[in-house]
């Protein structure tokens, strides 16, 4: 059992406290005092070792702290990783070259060392993951500095190197941002990749949207097979994946000129719109059909997104802004009730 | 499952970092270019800021600054990959070319440098006649003679004029490896077009070398400071910059000069 598993076991405790005492409150049910004793020590002694074990979460006021901790671990990771990067800078200039580099290369392995220290010493991770971001931005200023030493071309392999890095501490400790910084470097090394095969600069991938339309759809469908190892990754490779992909329609369904397809620039930004239209449709119903309630809200978002784009398209030119404004209201109300109509004909499908 | 992923994330630390020595070693292994440089072509970069933040130095590659780039053209362009057809087909159909990655030919101090002086010098002699005929102010004339001034005794003498796709054939068409330095470079083109009229031919241009900052490793830190403090005009100092076997450059020496000896 993994302590992911090992939380939800816990919440599902507590759920059906809750439920029973309101269906014995409601008269549904009243069980015998030895099964209730029965259940709650089984409970009890169930959440002291999960507790035990896995350092879960067993009560509300513990959760509202874990999420607290959560934010306080990013934070100190982006603060810690922003101390190493000046401290570096503030002194490299004065060690010799062969200092420099063993620095730069003992940084990031005592650090992922350091991994492991923290997840031997505390289960729930916050301490791992910090290090681990920690370790990350170690390796990405070991790289990114010995490039600077030696005055090196710059290549877009170092992000598929970042990406592999994060991607192994993620799988290991089953870290979530570390897995979002390795998504972000592998689709960034793809979008960059594809260009070069057409004798693009790499750089300038973000000039051609395609690039980038290309990497999110490869992590998209990265997250459409099962993922036996971390299951609870599939759904950040979906949400992220489809979210670049999206996010390359929209600047696609608005400009054109960008675009490698060699048609009248009108073409272009229409065939966007209707492929970004299409593409959502087929996310909310994706992520209906296949309960992934983030698929479902980001399919949501993007039909609003671009149907209001295409709206002031439309619109915000001849129309006066109050019925601008007017209709815009009223289709959201509209879409609120079809969302309403789908959740409801769901059931428990989309909750 | 943990410990194979740990240790496979300390193995990627080490065998990149062990490529990338490799790497070094092996560019540095041969010369392909051998230059001797000032401050004219090599100032200080910028540090972004406060220099006590960044103890680091760098040297920035500072190319001279051509009015056109005519000889990069449709031909040479079309060898980098840019496709003027692809770019622009009708008013509908008009694409912003994407730079793209090449190589350019620097030549140092050669004729290239002294056509660009006597251009200037042509510009700033026609300039009293163009004054007495009403075209031009006297402070035009002021401002172009301190231009001409500054090209002559400070500015990079690195000047662009060629480029391809190809290094190795570029190096055959410019065996002299003290005057010709071969860079990756990124190249960018535009079509300056109009809406209801023929575009105009594909402008290209050097969007930047892809190694325009050269580290200084702290050995050469006192020679630097040395010739800050004692030099009162520019150049204060020259330096030797060999590049390698991946056309990556490494400073080998930094001299203080004293006045008048470069120019």
């Amino acid at each position: 059992m993994r302590q992911q598993q090992a939380q939800s076991r816990s919440d599902q405790i507590h759920a059906f406290r809750a439920e029973l005492s309101a269906l014995e409150r409601e008269g549904v049910t009243a069980p015998s005092a030895d099964w209730r004793q029965r259940v709650e020590a089984h409970h009890q002694s169930l959440l002291r070792g999960l507790a035990d074990d896995y350092d879960v979460d067993v009560s509300g006021r513990q959760k509202q702290l874990s999420l607290g901790m959560r934010i306080a671990s990013f934070l100190g990771a982006l603060a810690l990783s922003a101390a190493l990067f000046f401290f570096f800078l503030r002194f490299w200039g004065g060690l010799a070259t062969p200092v420099q580099v063993v620095v730069l290369i003992a940084v990031p392995l005592l650090a992922t060392m350091g991994v492991e220290f923290a997840a031997r010493r505390e289960r729930t991770l916050y301490f791992a993951s910090l290090t681990a971001l920690v370790a990350f931005a170690a390796f990405v200023l070991d790289l990114r500095m010995l490039g600077a030493i030696f005055n090196i071309t710059p290549s877009p392999n170092a992000f598929l190197v970042w990406g592999a890095f994060a991607l192994l501490l993620a799988y290991g400790y089953g870290l979530r941002l570390l897995l979002v910084a390795g998504l972000t470097c592998i689709m960034g090394w793809l979008a960059a990749s594809v260009g070069t095969w057409s004798g693009v600069y790499w750089l300038s991938f973000g000039e051609r949207p395609e690039q980038l339309l290309f990497a999110g759809a490869v992590a998209a469908a990265a997250g459409m097979v099962s993922h036996h190892w971390r299951p609870e990754f599939a759904g950040i490779y979906r949400v992220y994946g489809l979210l670049v992909v999206f996010i390359a329609i929209l600047i696609l369904a608005n400009w054109g000129a960008i675009s490698y397809l060699s048609l009248a620039n009108e073409t272009i930004e229409q065939l966007y719109q209707t492929l970004g239209f299409i593409l959502a449709g087929l996310t909310i119903w994706l992520g209906i059909r296949r309960r992934w309630p983030g698929v479902v809200n980001l399919g949501a978002t993007f039909f609003v997104l671009y149907l209001y784009t295409k709206l002031f398209d439309w619109w915000w030119d001849w129309l006066p802004k109050y019925l601008f404004f007017l209709l815009l209201g009223l289709i959201a109300i509209g879409l609120l009730l079809i969302l309403r109509k789908l959740h409801t004909a769901g059931g428990e499908v989309t909750a | 499952m943990r410990r194979k992923l740990l240790v496979s994330a300390l193995a990627l630390i080490l065998l990149v970092n062990g490529l990338v020595l490799a790497g070094v070693a092996w560019n540095r292994g041969e010369t392909e270019a051998v230059l001797r440089l000032t401050e004219r072509e090599l100032p200080v970069a910028w540090r972004g800021g406060s220099s006590s933040e960044n103890s680091g130095i760098a040297l920035r590659l500072q190319t001279a600054t051509l009015p056109e780039y005519d000889w990069l053209d449709a031909a040479k362009l079309q060898a980098l990959g840019f496709d003027p057809a692809a770019y622009y087909v009708d008013a509908a159909r008009v694409k912003n070319p994407v730079a793209r990655k090449g190589y350019v030919v620097l030549e140092f101090d050669g004729p290239a440098w002294q056509q660009l002086v006597q251009e200037k010098e042509r510009k700033v002699e026609e300039l009293p006649a163009r004054i007495a005929a009403g075209e031009a102010t006297a402070k035009e004339l002021e401002q172009a003679r301190k231009s001409l001034r500054h090209m002559q005794t400070e500015a990079s003498r690195l000047v662009p004029i060629d480029a391809g796709p190809d290094a190795d054939a570029l190096r055959g068409q410019y065996p002299e490896r003290e005057r010709f330095l071969i860079a990756p470079a990124a190249f960018d083109a535009r079509s300056y077009y109009r809406r209801k009229g023929e575009p105009e031919p594909m402008r290209g241009y050097l969007r930047g070398i892809l190694v325009d900052a050269i580290h200084l490793p702290v050995e050469f830190h006192e020679g630097l400071a040395s010739a800050k403090r004692s030099g009162t005009h520019r150049p204060r100092y020259q330096v030797a910059v060999d590049y390698g076997r991946r056309l990556e450059p490494w400073v080998v020496q930094l001299v203080p000069l004293t006045l008048g000896l470069e120019n």
